[in-house]
C-alpha cells in the first residue's frame, strides 16, 4: 500500500509535468518507468497506475470544464450523441488510464525479468 | 514466462499507442483519439475560462508606437493606435486569435488547396478553384497592389500582426478544429489577404448563365426567347429613381448586337460553371432628415450571406489621431467593409450586373495548344498547377491552358465539350486607379462628407457594390460602383465567338459615368439587389437581378414620413413578400373559378386570410410556397427536365404568364395526352400539393432554417431555428442564408447606432462568445452598438484590455 501511494503521488507529480511538454503517451512511459522503480507487482501496478491516470486525465479535464461552465464540453458531447459533460470526463478519465494501467504493468513485467 | 507476457504487454500497448495517434484512422472522419482526449493536448485545452484575464500584455517588436486594444461586453475589440499600420497590425493580432481557423479554412477553399489538408475527396473542388485562375490572380494581384505604398504597409501590417499570433501557439493551443480535422496552422501571407478579396469576389459577381441561355435561344428560337426571357420588369423599381438624367457624354462604342456563337449546330453540354447560391443578395438604404422624425439622415445595411459559425462579420473600432471608425470587417482583411464614423456611415449590397462572360474557341488542330483569332493561330499559354493531396507524396499535376480571353474551364480529353474560355472581370488587372478596395475603404474610414465618400469609391472595383452613403450634414447618396464592362447590345448573355477580338469587351464605364444618385427629391436612396437604372441608362448591362424586395422596400420608404429607428428595424424584419402578393391571388382566383373541390379545404381557407407573412410560426406560407413551386415546375417541365442545359424562367415572367397567356403552349404537361392550360396547371398542382401536405407543419419547420457551423461538424451548429423570413422579404431567410449583418446609424446631437449577427465574436466552440448573438438576431433584436472616442477609452466598460508594446 505505502509504494503504491508513493508511486501515485511521484505518477501525478512526473506524469503531469512530463504531458506538459511531451506528447500524450508519455503518459504510458511515466507510469512504466515509476512502477518499474518502485517494484510494484503487475495486478497493483495495474491498479495503481489506473488510478492515477484517471486522476491526471480526468481531474484536469473537470478542471478546465468546471472554468468554462462545461460549454464546450456540452458541445463535444453533442457529437457523441448527446453526452452530458459528466460522461465526457468520465471516459477521459477512463481513457487515460487505460494507458495508465497498461504501461505501469509493462514496467512491471520488465522488472520482473530480472 | 515472465518474458513472454512482458513482451505481450508491451506489444499491446504500443498497439493501442499507435492506433491512437493516427489521424483519421481506417478511414473514419475521428481525429487522432490520443492528443485529441488528452487534457494536457486535447479539447479540453479550447474550454476557455468564463472569466477573462482582465489585462494582458504583449510584446509586438514590430509595431511603432504602443497601442491599446479593449475588448467591450460584446467582446468587440477597439483598437487605439498612433498610427494606421499600427492600427493594422493590431487588427491582424486580434482577429487571428478569435478567427484563425476560419482564415486559413476559406482561403483554403478559395485558393484550391483542401484536398491538402482532407484528402482526396477534395480533389476535384481544388481541380476547379485552379482552373478558375484564382490562386493565380490572388498572386498577380499582390504584385499590382506593391506601388500603393499605403495598402502595401497596411496588408503587411495585418500580415505580421496574424502571424504574430500564430507563432505564439504551441499544439495544444490551435484552434479545436485544426485538432478534429487533424492540420496545423500555416503562417499568412498578403497573398492570403487577396485570395480574400477573390472569395468575395467569387461568391458576389462569378454569376453566368450564358450556356443555358445560349442553349435555349437554339431551343426556342428568337421570339419565344424574348417571349419566355424578357431582361427587364415593368414593374421594376430601380435603385437610381426613373427622374434622374444621364448628363454625361456617353462613350461611343460599337452598338450592334453580337449574336451568340455563329452556327450553333449542336447543344451546349459543358457544364455552367456552378452560381453562387441563390439567396446571396442584401438591403441597404438611407433617409435624409425630411423623413426622419429626428431631421437628422439614419441609414440602413443588411447583407444576407452565408450564415455560418464563425461568422463572416467580425466588429471591430478602429481609432488612430487620423480615424475613428467602427463596423464590421471580414476576417481576412485589414480595414472595415460596412461601418461609420461620427460624420458619415456607409454600406453595400451587391451589384448584379454579369461581369463573366463565356467564349468558345476554336483550335487549329486536335492537339489544342493553338487557337485561331482574328485568322491568326494564337498559342494558349500553360501554367501547370500543382496540387498537394493528403496521404500522397507526388502533388497531383493539372494544366490550365489561358487565352486571351482567360482560362478554359472544363477541358476533359473523355468527353464531348465544347471548349470555352472563360472571360472573368476578377482576372483582369485592375486599371489605372490612384488606390484600389482597401483604399477605398480606408478612406470610408475617414470620410467627413459626400465628396469623401465619392472620392474613396473611386478606388474600388471588386466586387461592384451599391454603396449607400449618409451624413450627418445632411446629405444621402448611393452609387452603383465597380469595374463594369463596356457591352453591346446583348453582350455576355449569351456564349460568344473566340475567334474575333471584336467580340470583346468595348473597355470599362468610366467612373464618373456609373448610375449614381445624390440627395434625390423622395427623400430616399436603396437598393437591394434590382435593376441599377430602367432602360434609359446609356450602356447595356445584364444579369441576375431582383424583382420583388426592391420593389417593396422602395413602397415602404416612400410611404414613411417621421421615421425613427424602430421603423428601421421593423423593415429590416419584414417578412412580407409582394411575390406572394403578385401570385397568390391568381392562384386562388383560377381555383374559385373551377369546380375544383378544394376551394373549401382547411388549408386553403387559411391562405386566404393569409397576410402574405412568411412568419416562422404560420402554416399559411407552407401551402404557398409548395403550390406556387409545383405549378411552376409543371409548367416549365419541358424546361427543368430536359437533359439539355436550359434556362429557368423568372418568376415574376411566370406569374406574369398565369395572368396574361394562361393559354401558352407551355402550360401543357408533356407526359399527359390532353392540351393543358394554365388553369389546369395550378389546379393539378394544388391536388398534388394537398394530398401530402402536412397542414400543421411550420414555414421555419419546412424551411429548417440553420446556422451552421463552417466545416459542417455536429454539436457546433444551430439547427431548426425558428426564424421569419422569405427569399423575396426584406428578411431574406432562406435555408443557410439571410441578413448576415444588420446595421443602423442614425445621426443626431448624439449619434446612434445599433446592430446583430448571428454569431459571435470569438470562433471557438469553447468560447461564450461563439454563438451569443443568434438568438438574439433571431428574435429580430439589435445590441446598441459601442462607438468609443478616445477619452472614453478609460472609462468605458470593458472586459479585457491588451497593451501592445514595441
Amino acid at each position: 500500500m505505502k509504494k503504491g501511494i508513493l508511486f501515485l503521488v511521484a505518477f501525478l507529480i512526473l506524469g503531469a509535468v512530463a504531458q506538459m511538454f511531451l506528447a500524450w503517451w508519455s503518459l504510458v512511459v511515466v507510469a512504466a518507468g515509476l512502477a518499474y522503480f518502485f517494484q510494484l507487482p503487475p495486478l497493483r501496478a495495474w491498479g495503481w497506475g489506473w488510478l492515477g491516470a484517471a486522476l491526471l486525465w480526468g481531474g484536469l479535464a473537470w478542471w478546465l470544464s468546471q472554468k468554462n461552465d462545461h460549454l464546450l464540453a456540452q458541445r463535444i458531447g453533442m457529437m457523441f450523441g448527446g453526452l452530458p459533460p459528466i460522461g465526457l470526463i468520465l471516459i477521459t478519465a477512463l481513457f487515460g488510464s487505460i494507458f495508465g494501467g497498461l504501461g505501469a504493468v509493462c514496467g512491471s513485467l520488465a522488472r520482473r525479468m530480472y | 514466462m515472465p518474458k513472454l507476457s512482458f513482451f505481450v504487454f508491451l506489444l499491446a500497448t504500443i498497439a493501442l499507442v499507435v492506433l491512437c495517434s493516427l489521424s483519421q484512422p481506417m478511414g473514419s472522419k475521428m481525429p487522432a483519439l490520443g492528443s485529441f482526449f488528452s487534457p494536457f493536448t486535447g479539447f479540453w485545452q479550447n474550454a476557455e475560462a468564463i472569466k477573462q484575464v482582465e489585462h494582458l500584455d504583449l510584446q509586438m517588436p514590430d509595431l511603432q508606437g504602443p497601442v491599446s486594444v479593449r475588448f467591450d461586453e460584446r467582446l468587440v475589440p477597439h483598437i487605439q493606435a498612433e498610427n494606421l499600420v499600427d492600427a493594422m497590425m493590431a487588427q491582424g493580432y486580434v482577429t487571428a486569435s478569435l478567427r484563425l481557423w476560419q482564415m486559413d479554412m476559406s482561403t483554403r477553399a478559395t485558393g484550391g488547396r483542401l484536398a491538402e489538408i482532407l484528402g482526396e475527396d477534395l480533389l476535384e473542388r481544388d481541380r476547379l478553384q485552379r482552373r478558375k485562375g484564382i490562386l493565380v490572380t490572388a498572386d498577380r494581384l499582390w504584385k499590382r497592389w506593391q506601388d500603393k505604398t499605403e495598402e502595401k504597409a497596411c496588408i503587411e501590417a495585418y500580415t505580421k500582426g496574424v502571424n504574430l499570433y500564430i507563432q505564439s501557439l504551441s499544439p495544444k493551443d490551435y484552434p479545436l478544429e485544426y485538432k478534429l480535422m487533424g492540420f496545423q496552422p500555416e503562417l499568412w501571407s498578403p497573398e492570403k489577404c487577396m485570395l480574400f478579396l477573390l472569395s468575395m469576389a467569387e461568391s458576389l459577381c462569378s454569376r453566368n448563365y450564358d450556356i443555358p441561355a445560349t442553349n435555349a435561344l437554339k431551343y426556342f428560337g428568337e421570339e419565344r426567347f424574348r417571349f419566355l426571357y424578357p431582361e427587364y420588369n415593368p414593374k421594376q423599381s430601380p435603385i437610381i429613381p426613373t427622374s434622374v438624367q444621364w448628363n454625361f457624354d456617353t462613350l461611343s462604342l460599337e452598338r450592334e448586337p453580337v449574336f451568340p456563337v455563329e452556327a450553333l449546330s449542336e447543344y451546349i453540354s459543358t457544364p455552367t460553371l456552378p452560381n453562387p447560391p441563390e439567396g446571396i443578395g442584401s438591403n441597404n438604404w438611407a433617409l435624409s432628415g425630411q423623413k426622419t422624425a429626428s431631421g437628422y439622415p439614419i441609414l440602413c445595411n443588411d447583407p444576407h450571406l452565408g450564415l455560418n459559425l464563425p461568422s463572416i462579420w467580425f466588429e471591430i473600432q478602429i481609432i488612430t489621431p487620423d480615424l475613428n471608425a467602427y463596423g464590421v470587417s471580414l476576417p481576412g482583411l485589414p480595414g472595415i467593409a460596412i461601418g461609420f464614423n461620427e460624420y458619415i456611415a456607409w454600406g453595400e449590397t451587391n451589384v448584379g450586373q454579369d461581369v463573366l462572360d463565356w467564349y468558345k474557341i476554336n483550335w487549329t488542330d486536335d492537339t489544342k495548344q493553338l487557337y485561331w483569332l482574328d485568322g491568326q493561330a494564337v498559342e494558349v499559354e500553360s501554367i501547370v498547377e500543382k496540387i498537394q493531396v493528403k496521404g500522397k507524396k507526388q502533388p497531383v499535376l493539372d494544366t490550365v491552358k489561358y487565352t486571351q480571353w482567360g482560362p478554359i474551364v472544363y477541358e476533359e480529353a473523355s468527353s464531348d465539350y465544347q471548349d470555352m474560355a472563360m472571360k472573368w472581370m476578377v482576372h483582369q488587372a485592375p486599371g489605372n486607379r490612384p488606390f484600389y478596395e482597401l483604399g477605398a475603404f480606408l478612406r470610408l474610414m475617414k470620410a467627413r462628407n459626400y465628396d469623401d465618400y465619392s472620392t474613396a469609391l473611386k478606388g474600388y472595383g471588386l466586387p461592384p457594390q451599391n454603396f449607400v452613403f449618409a451624413a450627418k450634414d445632411g446629405d444621402i447618396a448611393i452609387k452603383v460602383n465597380g469595374d463594369f464592362p463596356l457591352k453591346r447590345q446583348e453582350q455576355g448573355r449569351f456564349v460568344q465567338e473566340g475567334n474575333s477580338s471584336a467580340n470583346d469587351w468595348q473597355g470599362f464605364i468610366p467612373k464618373e459615368q456609373v448610375p449614381q444618385v445624390r440627395n434625390p427629391e423622395r427623400g430616399f436612396v436603396a437598393s437591394a439587389n434590382q435593376h441599377s437604372t430602367d432602360t434609359s441608362y446609356p450602356y447595356y448591362y445584364n444579369g441576375g437581378f431582383d424583382d420583388y424586395r426592391g420593389r417593396y422596400i422602395n413602397q415602404r420608404l416612400e410611404a414613411m414620413q417621421s421615421a425613427t429607428v424602430e421603423d428601421m428595424m421593423a423593415l429590416q424584419n419584414d417578412s412580407y413578400s409582394l411575390k406572394a402578393e403578385d401570385a397568390l391571388p391568381l392562384l386562388l382566383g383560377i381555383l374559385d373559378a373551377s369546380v375544383a373541390e378544394h376551394k373549401g379545404h382547411p388549408a386553403v381557407q387559411n391562405l386566404r386570410t393569409w397576410d402574405k407573412r412568411f412568419e416562422g410560426w404560420s402554416t399559411a406560407p407552407v401551402l404557398f410556397e409548395q403550390w406556387y413551386k409545383e405549378a411552376y415546375r409543371l409548367t416549365f417541365d419541358e424546361i427543368l427536365e430536359n437533359e439539355i442545359n436550359l434556362l429557368h424562367p423568372e418568376d415574376w415572367r411566370f406569374i406574369d404568364m398565369l395572368a396574361q397567356t394562361p393559354s401558352d403552349e407551355l402550360f401543357d404537361i408533356k407526359t399527359t395526352e390532353q392540351k393543358e392550360q394554365a388553369a389546369d396547371v395550378v389546379l393539378l398542382a394544388l391536388d398534388t400539393v394537398l394530398k401530402q401536405l402536412d397542414t400543421s407543419q411550420t414555414w421555419s419547420e419546412l424551411q429548417q432554417f440553420s446556422v451552421q457551423h463552417l466545416a459542417r461538424i455536429p454539436g457546433l451548429s444551430h439547427l431548426h431555428l425558428p426564424l421569419n423570413g422569405y427569399g423575396e422579404a426584406p428578411n431574406a431567410n432562406k435555408p443557410g442564408h439571410g441578413p448576415s449583418w444588420r446595421m443602423i446609424v442614425a445621426f443626431g446631437e448624439k449619434n446612434t447606432a445599433y446592430g446583430i449577427y448571428p454569431g459571435g465574436q470569438s470562433g471557438h466552440p469553447g468560447s461564450p462568445f461563439y454563438d451569443n448573438m443568434i438568438d438574439k438576431w433571431a428574435a429580430g433584436e439589435y445590441d446598441p452598438l459601442q462607438f468609443w472616442t478616445s477619452s472614453d477609452f478609460e472609462t468605458a466598460k470593458g472586459i479585457q484590455t491588451l497593451s501592445l508594446h514595441p
